[in-house]
């Protein structure tokens, strides 16, 4: 039995330092957390949706565990429970549109159990939980949705793959208001900063599902990845300057971490 | 079923899961990687299983589409639920999904239908193009530059116009190696720190899907 790539250690060391300081911070008083633009724009939406009277459309993204994006998934649906409760206790109409089996079966309970937290189970149309069976159909079949129902925002959430720009233009052309929360750095970033009002990416995806349950060691796990970014940064501090002044030093210590 | 236990049982679950792949990831270890691989298959398989959730559900409303009429949606149901039974008779017919009528089928219906998606697409993206041509703020003004700079480089109008005399290749490729890939990175890594942090809420059963 041997232990891999020195690499793989210096992940469960980051694994435990998120772990002691989350446990540690569970301890303590409710910390203050930064805004997520995106997380901040949700009651806009859902706001400016019950105004004018148009439905509120969500989306996990185009993919689904299946294809082996469960993380991004998981972390999605907090964010989409608390849209479909803010919908449920605003009186706005909420569709939610998914591409895959498996992200449905977990969508579908999680947006009627916040209809069923607001007290407004006779609110929930399972009708408007919209499945498309496949990513060709989702990506055409989201801009469809948007422009019939006239939706007044969008919320994307998770991977949206080619469907970040067709949603996105779509919702732009009917005048819709969006917010993208995406944990990648794509191609699809591009478009979001030329579509989006709202744009939340990279860490602060993960960070944003955290901080919307507003739970004291969920909001302490944000802070612990700070401590781990400050780290990150640190080390390639001293890497810049180990590369700087003996490019010799820097190769072996960056084979020592990668081949062990 | 105790409510406390069905509530952690899935917790549980989810932690044996993750502890059990990473530990065959980190230790080489035979039985364990063959343990772990069979677990990932079974999850796997157990996954599928959606997929029958997803038809049913698909069927019962289109089922219901159809019987009350409902305006301008009952005759793609219809056509969807036809579909799906032609499907279903070739794939589960003589040769299933290998067969040259399913192929036939295959290759004649929903390849079209993909490359219309893909032409559906390619509009989109155009719009949302010229979009971004209209610098709103200092930002997109930013991102506008940055664009006509890489059009001028990259476009081949423009390098049949001027060839290499314009010396912007040496900018785009120093656009390109050194500030898209050190954003691309720096957001890479931040999104790995944010995902072991997940998954150490997962692994704890910290992490909520129902907000409070």
């Amino acid at each position: 039995m041997t232990i891999s790539k020195p690499a793989t250690i210096a992940v469960i060391v980051a694994i435990f330092v998120v772990g002691i300081i989350l446990i540690w911070r569970a301890a303590k008083k409710q910390p203050q957390l930064r805004t997520f633009p995106a997380v901040a724009g949700i009651d806009e939406l859902v706001g400016r949706c019950v105004e004018m009277g148009r439905p509120i459309i969500v989306t996990p993204g185009a993919y689904g565990a299946e294809l082996n994006k469960p993380g991004p998934i998981v972390a999605a649906l907090p964010i989409m429970h608390y849209v479909a409760r803010q919908s449920a206790k605003f009186g706005a109409r909420l569709i939610t549109s998914v591409a895959y089996s498996d992200t449905y079966a977990a969508a579908l309970p999680a947006i009627e159990a916040a209809y069923r937290a607001e007290g407004k189970p006779e609110l929930f149309n399972p009708d408007d939980v919209i499945y498309w069976g496949s990513l060709e159909g989702y990506l055409t079949g989201n801009p469809s949705i948007i422009a019939s129902q006239n939706c007044g925002a969008m919320i994307q959430v998770g991977y949206p793959a080619a469907a970040g720009v067709t949603q996105n233009e779509m919702a732009n052309r009917i005048g819709a208001m969006t917010a993208c929360i995406a944990p990648n750095a794509g191609d699809s970033i591009v478009f979001y900063a030329l579509c989006a009002d709202y744009m939340t990416i990279g860490e602060e995806y993960y960070a944003a599902s955290a901080a919307i349950a507003a739970d004291r060691s969920q909001l302490g796990s944000i802070i612990s990845t700070d401590v781990v970014k400050l780290a990150i940064l640190a080390i390639i501090v001293i890497g810049v300057i180990l590369a700087a002044a003996s490019p010799d030093i820097s190769t072996q210590l960056i084979k020592l971490l990668t081949t062990g | 079923m105790n409510m406390d236990i069905k509530r952690t049982a899935p917790f549980v679950v989810i932690a044996f899961c993750i502890l059990v792949a990473m530990a065959s990831r980190t230790i080489t270890y035979d039985p364990l990687r063959t343990f772990s691989s069979q677990l990932e298959h079974t999850v796997g398989v157990l996954l599928n299983f959606s997929i029958v959730v997803g038809v049913i559900m698909q069927l019962w409303m289109h089922s219901r589409n159809i019987s009350n009429r409902k305006p301008n949606a009952w005759g793609y149901s219809i056509a969807t639920v036809i579909t799906f039974i032609i499907f279903v008779i070739f794939a589960l017919s003589y040769g299933g999904t290998g067969s040259v009528m399913y192929q036939a089928l295959y290759k004649g219906t929903l390849i079209p239908a993909h490359w219309a998606a893909e032409g559906f697409l390619v509009f989109l993206f155009f719009s949302a193009t010229y979009r971004g041509y209209r610098a709103r703020s200092i930002e997109s003004l930013l991102m506008v530059v940055l664009a006509v700079i890489s059009l001028i480089a990259c476009g081949p109008a423009t390098r049949a116009i001027f060839g290499e005399s314009l010396r912007l290749n040496a900018i785009y490729d120093w656009l390109n190696a050194v500030l898209s890939t050190g954003v691309n990175r720096g957001i890479l890594m931040t999104t790995m720190v944010g995902s072991v942090a997940f998954m150490v809420r997962v692994l704890i059963g910290k992490q909520r899907i129902m907000s409070e």
